[in-house]
């Protein structure tokens, strides 16, 4: 049984999105309506439990006697961030101490860490992008076509780099991303099919 | 950190240091000194662009803010340029975000909006955050007010007059995807291909730009704005210098910096090879 009712609840449910995607049978609508609403609730209470997680790891780890003192001390900081987001988030969707957290500190963050991935592309781009082979060389010579076509500090000496990056963009490349979804999409369709049919078990 | 085998960098090469310091100096002066360059604008921003110029004042649009905090650089300033052409033409907005960071950006555009005299409930609102990614997408297309009963500031959104008439995705003449990956275009065009009147137009990070090259060759997507460089295109379009176009500079010199490492790299690669067989 404890096989048997997930793959069946899973058939099922499979079986309904697929026909109601393609027929309009008001009953079957319904039903899949109910179960995408339900898919929403599953993801949210898979945050809460991430959220929660997270707290249990921090907490554990301020209660640990043999943890490093600074450890410790990012714990803290964690857990009172973690606390001062969540109460007040719960208080007000649109509470001002929230909306502070998140434009003073969170979204300076977010976008510092992705900048300091510009360190790591310059010292790539000197160590690791070599024209060793025709290949490397097609690859190479496609990705300066693009990076210059999008500098306009280029444009404005050479204005064929954006054509040409334009180019780079909707032939060559539009002709690999068709082969990579098609090829993608037959998989999905099979993977799906599995599902639905029983046979891929791999999610229990 | 070790180095990799081919590593220039240290005693042959540059130093690191000299690197990172290049690159700050690449970007910090062009920010300080800017240099303005003009930005040409590319089929897909423009066509975007005509295609939202098209829209009648009262006609409704779906934004989704689907970029977290660390994707905003490169989103957010063409999230301002559109949410300012559709307020220009007074079209209704409504917004929800499928990324829960994402549910911050757009109360930050509506708040400047509103000093400026837009009403909330009326010119724009936005539903909040709705969990799930892609089935939250397809549960809010086939059903708006039931997927998301209350908006972000906590009150049933059919007491707002933007949601007269509004009970799927088919009573709004757009929808915009702001993605910063998951969900993105692919994500779109697969939940709103049932809802054919819809045009879908997207705003994307620079990376994964290349990605919707074969919807809109296909038409399923209108239009692209692809990163930072998009952005600033449809404020060029526009006719105004946003924050994209300021950046504009400094992203051209990094460009260049990046070039000019790797053609450094292979200069003494290559030399150093040439050095080792003689």
């Amino acid at each position: 049984m404890r096989t048997e009712v997930p793959v069946a609840i899973a058939v099922i449910s499979g079986f309904i999105i697929l026909i109601a995607h393609f027929f309009n049978i008001a009953p079957i609508q319904a039903a899949a309506t109910h179960l995408q609403d339900w898919g929403i609730l599953i993801a949210a209470f898979a945050i809460v439990v991430s959220a929660a997680n997270l707290l249990m790891v921090h907490i554990g780890r301020l209660s640990n006697q043999r943890e490093e003192a600074w450890k410790k001390v990012n714990s803290v900081i964690v857990i009172g961030l973690f606390l001062a987001t969540a109460v007040t988030g719960v208080i007000s969707r649109d509470h001002h101490v929230f909306n502070w957290l998140y434009d003073r500190i969170m979204l300076p963050l977010g976008v510092t860490f992705v900048s300091m991935n510009m360190f790591y592309l310059v010292t790539a781009a000197f160590r690791a992008f070599r024209a060793q082979s025709l290949e490397a060389s097609l690859l190479l010579g496609a990705g300066i076509i693009v990076l210059l076509g999008n500098a306009p500090v280029v444009e404005a000496f050479v204005p064929w780099f954006s054509k040409a990056a334009t180019w780079v963009m909707g032939a060559p490349n539009m002709a690999a991303q068709r082969g990579l979804m098609i090829g993608a999409a037959i998989g999905a369709v099979q993977t799906g099919l599995r599902v639905i049919c029983g046979l891929d078990r791999s999610y229990l | 950190m070790g180095a990799a085998p081919n590593d220039n960098t240290g005693k042959k090469g540059i130093s690191r240091q000299f690197m990172y310091l290049l690159t700050v100096l690449a970007i910090l002066l062009p920010l300080v000194f800017p240099v303005g360059m003009p930005v040409s604008v590319t089929p897909w921003v423009e066509k975007g662009y005509q295609h939202v110029e098209k829209l009648n004042p009262g006609d409704k649009v779906l934004i989704s803010f689907d970029y977290s905090a660390s994707g905003a650089a490169d989103i957010h300033p063409a999230a301002e340029a559109i949410f300012k052409h559709l307020m220009d033409k007074d079209v209704k907005v409504i917004t929800v975000a499928f990324v829960a960071e994402g549910n911050r950006f757009p109360g930050m555009l509506m708040s400047a909006w509103e000093e400026q005299g837009k009403v909330y409930g009326e010119d724009f609102i936005h539903l909040g955050f709705l969990s799930g990614h892609e089935t939250g997408l397809a549960a809010l297309f086939a059903d708006i007010p039931g997927a998301a009963p209350v908006d972000s500031r906590g009150n049933p959104v059919t007491s707002y007059p933007i949601m007269d008439g509004v009970k799927t995705v088919a009573d709004c003449k757009m929808f915009i995807g702001l993605s910063g990956g998951n969900p993105g275009p692919q994500q779109y065009v697969r939940q709103l291909e049932p809802y054919q009147g819809v045009e879908i137009f997207t705003a994307c990070t620079a990376a994964i730009a290349p990605t919707v090259e074969p919807y809109l060759a296909s038409g399923q997507i209108v239009g692209l704005v692809g990163g930072l460089k998009g952005a600033a295109e449809y404020e060029t379009v526009m006719g105004y210098a946003g924050k994209a176009s300021a950046n504009m500079d400094a992203q051209s010199f990094a460009h260049l910096l990046v070039i000019g490492f790797i053609v450094a790299g292979n200069i003494i690669h290559f030399t150093s090879k040439k050095n080792e067989g003689n």
